[in-house]
């Protein structure tokens, strides 16, 4: 994601592009992974850092090709003089005279980076609806999913790939939450659960085949206008399930159930 | 079941190629970067791309923290408590110390000695104050905390040495559940508090009580967002050594949160942050779980600083359910006043928290959000809402995906299908009755939360489009009748994503290649 982000402002390919997390002695403070944050975050962040890179190496760019900046272009790598598509100068030649530390180009301060720190102040608000339809066997109790929707509105989707991962993931251990898992104590406080045989999380083969799509609402409060997507299933699906499975239970009179809504329970 | 995901994928359509607001942002600047007024394609934002470290995930070679190599490394074990709350009357490891390997043992009372309690920001601000050791301090509170930890040479050797401690406990009476943790007569887990409160939210908007006169239906629910465990595929780890010449203590670990670990053994150990180095590796899989400071990831550090000698410590299965910290466990209690028509006029909710024996928040229990969010994506006139966070003796509990919204969502939904069954009504219509609009935006929801943008009505109707949701109610009507239980669920949710600030750096090298620098991580 931060490679797309960088890639898509400087024109850069993606191998040109080097991301590095998780280390406190080479990044400067950070919060973290967590909370739908990384791309409304991060990426803006990135997004912000890599515009300020850019605007630099315009600066020295129209200073070399004796222009004003308005009268540059900037594509896949390489800045033009509008009108002079001969007067080139390209990302690396401009990179490498950045750190041209005396008598820099267009009196420039050396070196070509930026650092940005990002606070838009509040949270984004994501939205969805997700539908379900399912079967309970009358004589287990099992619940079978038969269909999943999830519609979602993230905002702008950088990746429409990772979003779609995001959905399916979190929608499984939603339907984790709803059917299946549930830490038990004993009345003396006693864990019941302590192993995968007795806690139960959801199998590959549990999981329906989960249909998605995506309207996008631009968030107004990053500059990326995204919002968070990492949690939407985890938030929908449980409540989806249960609905669903109270609503086939409904010609039976059964008005409440709770989770995990396992067969015994059902 | 992979041609049927495989289906899925192909079928989905993704979105035009759009220009992006980058576009936008290039023409408010006064550069040549205005040029972005041409790029009417976006490059890579909004198309599917694939992750450039997919490859070694799925090769089998990412490096977790597991993996780091770490020559003349120890390992640590734990003594864990079997019990939910006793005082720790004698410990006796001298047997251990026979074990082939034994190194060292230390108890919680030896650590608190040297080590400082663990940090309280100022974000846990209004939660009652606790001090917590990374070990057990004469008392334990939950099965599974941390008593005594062990040093071997292997880890073999430190799980044998472990299991050769004798500790002495003195049974206390325990506490299980939130509503029984409340009573005045409640064993208590932190003697020093006057309850087992740890923290209380009370808000009043509106005016419930004339709203709940007013209304033809009341509806109340009593619900349990049940205890969960983040079962992530890697388990938590660490490993940490130290360079004596540098005075530098390197510490590798699977966290979501490296500079909150670094701050947190900083502020334990008493040294300064710049003497110590997180490193993530390949992280597989965090949920929310693997945030914040635990009690093994500041043993690990602060063991190896005092042996000054490479430690290391990834837990078993086992450890991980008894001791990583849990998710949800939140009862709700909702009372909620609608008019005829479904519109909904009053909510009453009380909510309790489950925290376990600590609230290992680094900020204010996860169910702030869940208050915070109580009206979700409904225009809500009168709310009134009662938040208790209360300690048991039951594993710590945080942040699991999706961390208190998740909880909002099950209650205000449960809740819509509740009302509609009451008034005769379509869950569909209830739920369009009392959706925020377009026009509601921006919006602020009675529990202050700012909304930023949303056009709920569309996604709902395009949900509803996409499921044939008319087709799919005459398809259940059919199978009904021929005796089958077919039901049709619907959820409408918003969040509240994206909590603080983060960082980046992008630094051009002299040969053009760039490197991103930023505070976040993938977790796998």
């Amino acid at each position: 994601m931060l490679a797309l982000v960088v890639g898509e402002v400087l024109q850069l390919p993606l191998e040109r592009i080097r991301v590095v997390t998780g280390d406190t002695a080479a990044i400067q403070q950070g919060i973290g992974t967590f909370g739908s944050r990384s791309t409304a975050l991060g990426g803006s962040a990135a997004y912000l850092a890599a515009r300020d890179v850019l605007e630099k190496a315009c600066h020295i760019a129209s200073h070399l090709l004796e222009v004003a900046p308005e009268d540059l272009e900037y594509r896949d790598g390489g800045f033009s003089v509008r009108g002079s598509p001969d007067r080139t100068i390209s990302w690396q030649q401009i990179a490498r005279l950045a750190y041209v530390i005396e008598d820099p180009p267009g009196g420039v301060a050396p070196g070509l980076e930026g650092t940005r720190f990002f606070n838009p102040g509040r949270r984004n608000v994501p939205f969805g609806v997700h539908l379900a339809l399912v079967e309970v066997d009358p004589e287990t109790g099992l619940v079978t999913i038969l269909r999943y929707l999830a519609v979602d509105d993230s905002g702008r989707l950088v990746n429409p790939l990772l979003a779609e991962g995001q959905i399916h993931g979190s929608v499984a251990q939603g339907i984790g939450q709803a059917l299946y898992e549930g830490i038990v104590y004993s009345q003396n406080g006693h864990l019941l659960t302590q192993n995968f045989l007795e806690y139960a999380v959801l199998r590959a083969a549990q999981v329906p085949s989960i249909e998605t799509a995506h309207l996008e609402t631009p968030s107004p409060i990053n500059p990326l206008g995204v919002k968070g997507i990492g949690e939407a299933g985890t938030t929908a699906a449980p409540p989806t399930i249960v609905n669903a499975v109270l609503d086939a239970l409904r010609p039976l009179s059964v008005h409440h159930l709770d989770m995990p809504s396992t067969p015994e329970r059902v | 079941m992979a041609a049927a995901a495989l289906a899925v994928l192909t079928s989905f359509s993704y979105p035009e190629r759009h220009s992006f607001p980058f576009v936008r942002a290039c023409r408010e600047s006064s550069s040549a970067i205005r040029e972005g007024d041409n790029i009417s394609e976006s490059r890579y934002l909004g198309r599917p791309v694939h992750r450039l470290e997919d490859e070694r995930y799925l090769r089998g070679r990412a490096i977790f923290t597991d993996d780091i190599a770490l020559p003349g490394a120890l390992y640590l074990a734990l003594v864990r408590s079997p019990y939910p709350h006793a005082e720790i009357t004698n410990l006796d490891w001298s047997p251990a110390a026979r074990v082939p390997g034994f190194v060292t043992a230390l108890s919680g009372r030896d650590l608190a000695d040297w080590l400082e309690p663990f940090p309280v920001p100022p974000q846990s601000a209004g939660v009652s104050p606790q001090r917590r050791y990374p070990l057990a301090v004469d008392r334990v509170r939950f099965v599974g905390e941390g008593v005594v930890a062990v040093v071997a040479t292997s880890r073999s050797a430190a799980e044998d040495a472990a299991a050769e401690v004798l500790v002495e406990y003195r049974e206390l009476p325990a506490v299980i559940d939130p509503e029984a943790a409340l009573a005045p007569d409640a064993p208590r887990l932190h003697p020093d508090w006057p309850d087992n409160e740890a923290f209380r939210w009370d808000l009043i908007f509106g005016d419930v009580d004339t709203a709940l006169r007013s209304a033809v239906a009341i509806i109340e629910l009593r619900l349990v967002n049940q205890r969960v465990y983040a079962a992530f595929l890697e388990p938590r780890a660490e490993a940490a050594t130290v360079d004596r010449a540098h005075g530098q203590l390197t510490v590798w670990a699977s966290t979501q949160t490296p500079h909150t670990l670094r701050a947190g053994i900083a502020s334990v150990l008493g040294i300064p942050e710049h003497s110590i180095r997180i490193v993530t590796p390949d992280v597989g899989g965090a949920f929310g779980a693997k945030g914040g400071l635990y009690p093994e990831y500041v043993q690990v550090a602060a063991l190896a600083w005092r042996l000054q000698r490479p430690i290391r410590w990834t837990e078993s299965r086992a450890e991980s359910i008894r001791a990583t910290n849990h998710g949800r466990d939140q009862p709700q209690f909702v009372r909620a006043a609608f008019r005829r028509d479904g519109t909904l006029l009053a909510l009453d909710v009380h909510l309790l928290r489950n925290l376990g024996a600590w609230n290992a928040s680094p900020t204010r229990p996860t169910a702030v959000l869940t208050g915070l969010a109580i009206t979700g994506p409904y225009r809500v006139p009168n709310l009134r809402l009662s938040l208790r966070c209360v300690v048991t003796n039951t594993t710590p509990q945080a942040a699991y995906r999706g961390a208190g919204r998740p909880e909002s969502s099950y209650l205000l939904e449960r809740l819509m299908d509740a009302g509609a069954n009451r008034l005769g009504l379509d869950p569909m219509v209830i739920r369009q009755r009392n959706l925020l609009h377009p026009e509601d935006f921006p919006h602020r929801s009675p529990t202050g939360a700012p909304y930023d943008s949303g056009n709920y009505p569309a996604v709902l109707a395009e949900a509803l489009r996409r499921f044939d949701y008319a087709g799919a109610r005459r398809e259940q009507a059919r199978l009904r009748f021929a005796g089958r239980l077919i039901g049709i669920g619907i959820a409408a949710f918003c969040e509240l994503s994206g909590p603080g600030w983060e960082s980046a750096i992008v630094r051009a090298h002299p040969d053009g290649t760039v490197t991103v620098l930023s505070g976040i991580a993938p977790s796998g």
